[in-house]
């Protein structure tokens, strides 16, 4: 977790990106072996939210600070999913549920995305006095 | 990098499903052949599958435990031939008795069913990976 | 004055511009330190994406978001340390016309 974040927004929506890919890559596990024998779901469990300071309501600090923790990398826990369905040979894929996981999943990635994207012009656009951004 | 491991992963689900099909395409289409080159009717074949760790050198445990999947040996299934009394036939033996493969055409049908549901939902996934890598080029516009 | 375009010709104007900090009128933020400031970070922010535009080139173990959002974030900086710039240059300007 960044202790300096260039700006909290940015940081909360950097981390949902990063969730929402680990939850993809999982996803395509669990596809791939939907008919593997033996197979256990795969699910992915994140350390509960972010720290505070990242849902306080967005201030239009200056856009950036100078210390920066180089490993940005969205960690998780790898777990066996809950059970809903299992199959004689022991696999417990349930392709309903990874199907609308996914879809979710895909929704936030792309919400994240643009709301990022917002996020930028706007800083851009107050730094420098409306001229550019937005 | 998860987003292209997702897709590396889904590459591999779409061709193991690719395989049952072909599998089950030449059962069906050999579902009445009682002599084959290697003497004898046709065996129902089975492909076998294995989770395979995807890469090791990944130094996060999610990484670590995320699975394709590769094909290990198409089987031959053992289950007792049919036999039908058809002394005419030229692969009769010589009770009369022919050996028919142990394919049973619904069986397949419902395998063939599964194989293209499950290559559906492997395209669906990659399709998805693909738009959110779309959506994160969003970024920089 | 060409001495006050590119960064090297502010490095030159700053000691004045300490000077002109304290008399321009609702300056009360100080330009020149946070324009200073702006330069260190856009400097290590500029580091940091072509960084992981590296490592993305190589393939390495990075995602594709993190890699554009530090693009992004060093374009952000690059842009307010401009925009300081350059209001630090119409001040430095307005105090020369008021005649020195």
């Amino acid at each position: 977790m960044n202790s300096n974040p260039v700006d909290a927004t940015v940081e909360a929506l950097r981390v949902t990106l990063g969730r929402a890919s680990r939850r993809a890559e999982v996803a395509a596990s669990n596809l791939a072996n939907v008919d593997t024998p033996g197979y256990r779901s795969l699910a992915v469990e994140f350390d509960d939210l972010l720290s505070p300071r990242a849902e306080l309501e967005p201030r239009l600090t200056h856009p950036f600070h100078r210390s920066r923790s180089a490993d940005r990398r969205v960690r998780g826990t790898l777990l066996e999913a809950p059970v809903t369905r299992m199959r004689n040979d022991g696999n417990s894929v349930d392709l309903d549920r990874e199907m609308t996981t996914l879809g979710m999943t895909q929704g936030r990635y792309r919400t994240a995305a643009e709301l990022l994207r917002k996020r930028f012009a706007l800083l851009v656009y107050t730094a420098t006095d409306g001229r550019a951004g937005v | 990098m998860s987003l292209q491991r997702a897709m590396a992963i889904a590459a591999s689900g779409l061709t193991a499903q690719r395989t049952r099909m072909e599998v089950v395409s030449s059962n069906l289409a050999n579902a009445r052949t009682t002599r084959t080159p290697e003497g004898g009717p046709y065996r129902r074949r089975e492909p076998v599958f294995a989770a395979q760790p995807f890469d090791i050198t990944f130094d996060d445990v999610v990484g670590r435990g995320l699975r394709s999947v590769r094909l290990v040996t198409v089987t031959r299934d053992p289950t007792t031939l049919p036999l039908r009394y058809e002394p005419g036939h030229p692969d009769a033996d010589e009770r009369g008795f022919v050996a028919y493969p142990n394919v049973d055409p619904v069986r397949e049908m419902v395998d063939m069913l599964s194989a293209t549901r499950s290559y559906e939902a492997n395209v669906t996934l990659v399709r998805s990976v693909r738009e959110m890598l779309q959506s994160a080029l969003q970024i920089l516009a | 004055m060409d001495q006050l375009s590119g960064i090297q010709g502010i490095g030159k104007v700053l000691p004045l511009v300490d000077e002109v900090a304290g008399r321009a009128a609702g300056s009360g933020s100080g330009f020149a330190e946070t324009l200073e400031r702006a330069i260190d970070a856009v400097d290590a922010l500029q580091h940091e994406s072509e960084a992981a535009q590296h490592a993305y080139a190589r393939n390495e173990d990075v995602d594709l978001h993190d890699v554009l959002i530090k693009v992004e974030e060093a374009e952000v900086a690059f842009k307010t340390m401009m925009e300081i710039r350059n209001k630090l240059v119409e001040a430095y300007r307005e105090v020369m016309r008021m005649g020195a």
